[in-house]
């Protein structure tokens, strides 16, 4: 069903008679109530808040915008940093050498895996005193 | 014919299957003697807190009742207890002796030294077992309790020392170890001296002094623990624990000087695999 407030063929409907609302601006009758305030002051107060608020949240938009940096690029240095090149020795394959590597790696292991105070070498903690009330 | 051929195999098999069960089964695991010692000595302290529980509770019973069946049964389970008491203990040194006897890193004449101090206490053990079957009342097993009491603190420095020396004998096997790798490094440093460059060997023989330095080090923290070890005997309970304290702690710093001197060693031996 087409909604009636954007319908294209509003301007086509028959004038059909509107329904009486009381005129604001009107003295009361005896006996009645004062009328409301005037809806044109109520709508122009709501549009003023709605205006008030939005200016509010624009101007907080605004002023959180930060200028965008740009990161700057690394210029590529001309020519590659060249890797040291390390020479084996004229010991690293002897068979010396090798043992010892082999020694030290096991000496490493052993200091590291030893425990200090051995759980199991802790005395038994005994309570003595037969304490007796004869 | 069948059945004759299926049961010349048949047999033979479960010969072989159940020779190699039958062994396994009744082939002892083999275990180092100080792992045997020490469930047994897990065993004796199980049975132990059983002992005194039920001990505490007959005490309890007696100190309530003043029943002469109360006094017998509090008797009894007291004569029960001191007499676990010892055992517990008798397997704690042994526990000390098969450590000691697994060790190689402490010298004959220390070892000794161990020994006796535990032979000594397992001696005292026994003589005090035999006063425990003897007890007859309660004032017989106050007064043989006692005994137990009044040389406990020569028997927990006595136990402390030898702890403390197998301690040493632990670190004294990890220091030999340094001590060979270090002289392995000289060895090859002396031997290819002319291979390096001249910047390269002076760090080389600068890193070796320091290493050797961190072997002093380590030596003079052994010397103290040893003389700590050693002054153990005349000692209250309270100096004891505090001397223990220390000496614990100057093994982990000991141990400190071995952990850093083997890592000065392995970047060594890494220095040497190149020429620069």
């Amino acid at each position: 069903m087409e909604n009636p407030a954007t319908s294209p063929y509003t301007d086509l409907q028959p004038n059909l008679p509107q329904p009486s609302f009381p005129n604001p601006t009107a003295p009361p009758l005896p006996g009645m109530p004062p009328p409301a305030p005037s809806h044109n002051l109520i709508i122009a107060a709501s549009i003023a808040i709605i205006l008030g608020i939005g200016a509010v949240f624009g101007w907080k938009a605004i002023t959180s915008q930060k200028p965008v940096s740009v990161a700057p690029s690394p210029t590529p240095p001309p020519t590659p940093t060249p890797t040291p090149i390390r020479v084996f020795s004229a010991l690293s394959t002897e068979s010396a050498y090798l043992y010892l590597d082999a020694r030290v790696a096991s000496l490493s292991a052993s200091v590291k895996n030893y425990v200090v105070e051995d759980p199991s070498l802790s005395p038994p903690v005994l309570d003595l005193p037969l304490d007796f009330n004869r | 014919m069948k059945a004759s051929f299926n049961s010349l195999f048949v047999f033979p098999v479960l010969f072989i299957l159940l020779t190699i069960t039958g062994t396994s089964l009744f082939m002892p695991i083999a275990k180092a003697s100080s792992q045997q010692a020490y469930q047994d000595y897990l065993y004796q302290f199980d049975v132990y807190r059983q002992n005194y529980t039920d001990f505490k509770v007959a005490k309890n019973e007696y100190e309530k009742f003043k029943s002469l069946t109360s006094q017998t049964d509090a008797l009894h389970k007291t004569r029960v207890m001191l007499s676990q008491r010892d055992q517990l203990l008798r397997a704690y040194l042994l526990l000390l002796n098969e450590k000691l006897n697994e060790d190689q890193g402490l010298e004959s004449s220390q070892k000794q030294l161990y020994r006796t101090l535990l032979n000594n206490e397992i001696i005292f053990l026994n003589n005090h077992s035999t006063l425990v079957t003897a007890i007859g009342s309660l004032e017989d097993a106050d007064q043989t309790s006692k005994k137990l009491e009044s040389h406990y603190n020569v028997l927990q420095a006595s136990l402390r020392q030898t702890i403390g020396g197998i301690a040493l004998g632990e670190l004294a096997i990890r220091a030999k170890a340094y001590d060979i790798a270090l002289a392995d490094a000289k060895a090859l440093i002396n031997t290819y001296r002319g291979t390096f460059i001249p910047e390269k060997q002076s760090t080389l023989d600068r890193w070796v002094l320091q290493i050797s330095n961190t072997r002093s080090l380590y030596q003079q923290k052994v010397d103290e623990i040893a003389q700590n070890i050693s002054q153990f005997q005349n000692a209250d309970v309270g100096e004891q624990d505090r001397r223990f304290q220390r000496i614990n702690k100057s093994v982990g710093e000991a141990r400190q000087y071995l952990l850093d001197g083997s890592g000065y060693i392995r970047e060594l031996v890494e220095a040497l695999r190149f020429q620069n």
